[in-house]
């Protein structure tokens, strides 16, 4: 701890005053307080102030965060809470040199017996030869690490073909008015091709071009938030390497964690004094979130006549999106504009689902209460789609749904705006 | 430290799942509000009023202290384990049992947050007053150990004024229900009255009855600037003269306005000499004309702006001012020592004069804001400690302040309590034989001194933070 003074000091501005427990999704499932911010916050100081150990438990409780801050958000005294819990992970891989979600992966691996009964599910087997397919620092691996999965976990076909094996460079649109870049994602590419698609449509239809470079890869977040700063600096070199293309105006990611990951970390991946750090702001400047985007192109909503049927919609905010990026009122107008279609506000839309990267991973069973209050809101609104605008939600979604055999649709914005585009 | 014998002992009570004894754990449970540190021995999430009466007996035997502990956001210590020993977390006994819309009362465990009972009771038209800043986190049981108030409490009183009658442990271990389900009882001493405020020594809280209100239909709130304290001060007289009680009567001093406009930039005049936020509430007609009569006193008594909310988005802007107090002030200095003094109504800007001049005497930062209508000020004294003999001016500055305002005819603390921080200046209140009566009534509970000790008695309170 003590290479981190800045880590530290901003862990002791916090006065102990507790607010965070009211705005704290983990605590408010668990009650116990190193489940929240002020927990971890006089745990690091003490943890630092005394040169102690990194211990198991230290490294427990720090994984039990879902970053998604709201404490920081709420703070009376402005303690960046959770930054300086990811800070101090990241401090913890650099001494003890594994991530979190790698160590559970070995766990299990060493664990044959579970290994070998995952194993045996024909489907499952199946999936895991398709993440084969998938590169070693694909943030869907840290999301879907196979071996270390609960068997409960609903888990998304792996698309037969890949986005980015099909789509790749320019795509002109006939009436061009705007060149952008598409940052698809994992989820964009390997997931759920036809999200990417949707939105290279949609582009198009606007009269934007769209440049989608073959060799982007992933954001990096989910290896970030766990604590793995190497991993995102490399993903950060290639991205910006693949956008580089004067031409460009934006860089649109259909994600908002991906959007936010890309905006607003990677220019703090980079020491100030690198000299890649200048394109790395060219390149962060430009990326912006596809609501936010859409919001722009499509000009002020109006309802209008479109296809599609009569359904109510809710909506889930992202907290990427909406507390990092500050996105929370284009994504409503959009989709309160969109034609058949009933807008049903959720309580506390703003409230994580519990997904958190690493957390799912380390705390599923956590991740799962935490999106069963989502769920519980979500029900409240009668709604028959939940809409939202990030991967990460849409996976967790998708399963917290799935645990309660609820059959309610999960989509992204994208493709609802898309759906409801006469004529495409 | 516990030996290990004990802990066992205890895993059998509770559950090894509701033990925790690593070192990180009880770091986590080392602090309250007041930022000061002690480590407990041993962390303990008991789940029945059974199991906390056999941890209490099993004290008695072994003696090992014993610390209550709700949400930890007292401001005095009352949650500090200062001589370690096994501290009770009560968060997880937070149901609400009951909800009586005819005997307008509510039966709940000491973990309910105060907010969510609240909004509970609120969705039947139903009220629960007391408003301590902290309700959001804040438990009931804490709440009713240290008897929190809040700013309605010029209208509606505090805790101690809504709690009918408790269950509680014993701190030697046997359960009893003290108090009733009706409005009117006389029938021995009135154990539920003694309870409420003591901070954790004389009983663990297991079950509280707690009376309701209706929910009044309506409010109105208003924000006024004052030239002086003095022309607020006489304007919150002439409020309660005119026979109106406001639910709230808050008010920022000059130093208070100043960080909160550097803060927000809500355009605050920053010569202001104080401000002040006032709400009334009730049947809508009434509160019309009640908070136009303010407005005309504030007007009449030289405030340079009164301005009445428009609707509940206006009044939120308004409170804005006052919630960012806290975020606010810390820009001064990184150590908030936060005194909750109390005098009559009529001595709040004679109080404020002699803080303000005891403040200069000692060199330091004060800010003062709070609740002008209850006569409970905020006195903040603003520190850093890095700076060599500060913490010492600010203590004798404290002792000062508290001097001055047992001499209005004041109390030492509103709505905090005495816990570890002000033990030291009790007997300037009570009197010596005034502290011994309690002394006595403590050890008529608790004759080992097994629960919550170092705490209000100052002989004790020496023990090291780590």
């Amino acid at each position: 701890m003590k290479t981190l003074p800045q880590v530290l000091d901003e862990a002791r501005k916090c006065v102990k005053c507790g607010n965070c427990l009211a705005q704290c999704p983990v605590y408010q499932e668990t009650l116990e307080e190193p489940l929240v911010a002020r927990g971890k916050l006089g745990l690091i100081e003490a943890v630092g102030e005394e040169n102690g150990d990194f211990s198991k438990r230290f490294n427990q409780i720090l994984s039990q965060c879902l970053l998604c801050g709201t404490c920081t958000e709420n703070c009376p005294n402005g303690v960046r809470a959770d930054e300086v819990i990811r800070q101090a992970r990241a401090l913890l891989v650099k001494e003890k040199g594994l991530s979190l979600p790698k160590k559970a992966i070995f766990k299990y691996l060493l664990n044959s017996e579970y290994f070998l009964s995952w194993l045996l599910k024909g489907g499952a087997s199946l999936q895991y030869l398709f993440l084969q397919r998938i590169p070693e620092e694909s943030g869907l691996r840290l999301r879907f690490p196979l071996p270390a999965l609960d068997s409960r976990r609903l888990i998304p076909p792996l698309a037969q073909d890949f986005f980015l094996d099909f789509h790749s460079g320019w795509v002109r649109a006939p009436k061009e008015i705007m060149r952008v870049g598409l940052f698809v994602g994992c989820v964009g590419n390997y997931l759920f091709p036809r999200l990417s698609r949707s939105a290279l449509d949609l582009f198009l239809h606007h009269g934007v071009s769209v440049y989608i470079p073959a060799s982007q890869r992933c954001c990096g977040l989910p290896a970030f938030g766990s604590g793995d700063e190497q991993t995102p600096l490399s993903l950060a070199r290639k991205n910006i390497e693949a956008f580089t293309e004067e031409s460009l105006e934006q860089i649109v990611a259909p994600c908002g964690s991906c959007a936010s990951m890309l905006k607003l970390d990677y220019p703090l991946l980079f020491e100030a004094s690198d000299p890649f750090q200048a394109r790395v702001l060219a390149f962060s400047s430009k990326v912006t979130d596809a609501s936010l985007f859409l919001a722009k192109l499509l000009g002020p909503p109006s309802a209008g006549n479109g296809p599609g049927k009569a359904a109510r919609l809710t909506y889930h905010d992202p907290c990427h999106l909406r507390r990092k990026l500050g996105v929370f009122r284009e994504p409503r107008n959009i989709l309160k504009a969109l034609p058949n279609l009933t807008y049903a506000e959720m309580p506390e839309a703003n409230r994580c689902c519990g997904q958190g990267g690493s957390f799912n991973l380390a705390n599923y069973d956590l991740s799962l209460q935490i999106a069963g209050r989502k769920i519980q809101a979500i029900e409240e609104t009668g709604a028959d789609i939940v809409v939202t605008a990030c991967s990460g939600c849409l996976l967790q979604l998708m399963d917290g749904l799935h645990q309660q055999g609820l059959k309610k649709e999960v989509r992204h914005l994208v493709e609802m705006v898309k759906q409801a585009t006469p004529n495409l | 430290m516990l030996e290990k014998s004990i802990s066992k002992k205890i895993w059998n009570i509770v559950g090894q799942e509701n033990v925790v004894a690593d070192k990180e754990t009880r770091i986590c449970y080392s602090y309250d509000a007041t930022n000061l540190k002690y480590l407990p021995d041993l962390v303990v999430y008991p789940t029945t009023r059974e199991q906390i009466s056999e941890i209490l007996k099993l004290a008695n035997e072994d003696r090992f202290p014993v610390i209550p502990r709700g949400a930890g956001t007292g401001f005095t210590g009352g949650t500090l384990p200062v001589e370690g020993g096994v501290l009770l977390v009560l968060t997880k006994l937070n149901k609400i049992l009951q909800i009586d819309p005819e005997n307008l009362l509510a039966v709940v465990e000491p973990g309910v947050v105060t907010f969510d009972l609240q909004k509970e009771v609120e969705k039947i038209g139903l009220f629960y007053p007391p408003d301590p800043a902290s309700l959001k986190t804040s438990t009931l049981g804490g709440n009713v150990a240290e008897c929190a108030g809040g700013p309605r409490a010029v209208k509606y009183g505090v805790t101690k004024d809504y709690v009918l009658g408790l269950e509680v442990v014993l701190p030697t271990g046997e359960i009893i229900s003290t108090g009733v389900q009706t409005v009117k009882s006389v029938v021995g001493y009135d154990l539920t009255k003694l309870l409420v405020g003591s901070e954790g020594t004389l009983g663990i809280i297991t079950k509280i009855i707690l009376r309701l209100l209706p929910l009044p239909k309506d409010k109105r709130t208003l924000l006024a600037i004052f030239p002086t304290i003095e022309t607020a001060a006489t304007t919150v007289s002439r409020i309660i003269g005119s026979r109106i009680i406001p639910t709230t009567l808050e008010f920022m001093d000059n130093a208070t306005i100043r960080c909160v406009e550097d803060y927000l930039h809500l355009g605050l005049p920053v010569e202001a000499g104080a401000l002040l936020i006032i709400e009334v509430d009730g049947v809508p007609e009434a509160i019309s004309q009640d908070i136009r009569e303010i407005q005309k006193i504030c007007l009449d008594h030289q405030a340079l702006e009164a301005k009445v909310a428009k609707d509940a988005q206006e009044a939120e802007e308004l409170w804005k001012a006052r919630r960012s107090v806290s975020p606010a002030v810390v820009k001064l200095n990184p150590t908030k020592i936060n005194e909750d003094i109390t005098v009559p109504r009529s001595k709040v800007a004679e109080i404020l004069r002699r803080v303000e001049a005891i403040a200069q005497k000692y060199n330091l930062i004060i800010v003062n804001f709070g609740h002008a209508g209850d006569g409970n000020i905020h006195v903040n004294v603003m520190i850093d400690r890095r700076r060599p003999g500060e913490e010492e001016r600010a203590h004798a500055a404290v002792k000062e302040i508290f001097a001055a305002t047992l001499e209005l005819g004041g109390t030492l603390s509103g709505e905090h309590g005495i816990g570890i921080t002000k033990a030291p200046y009790i007997s300037m209140e009570l009197g010596d034989m005034g502290l011994e009566v309690m002394k006595r009534i403590k050890k008529a509970f608790d004759p080992n001194n097994i629960l919550n000790p170092g705490k209000i008695f100052p002989d004790k309170t020496k023990a090291k933070a780590y």
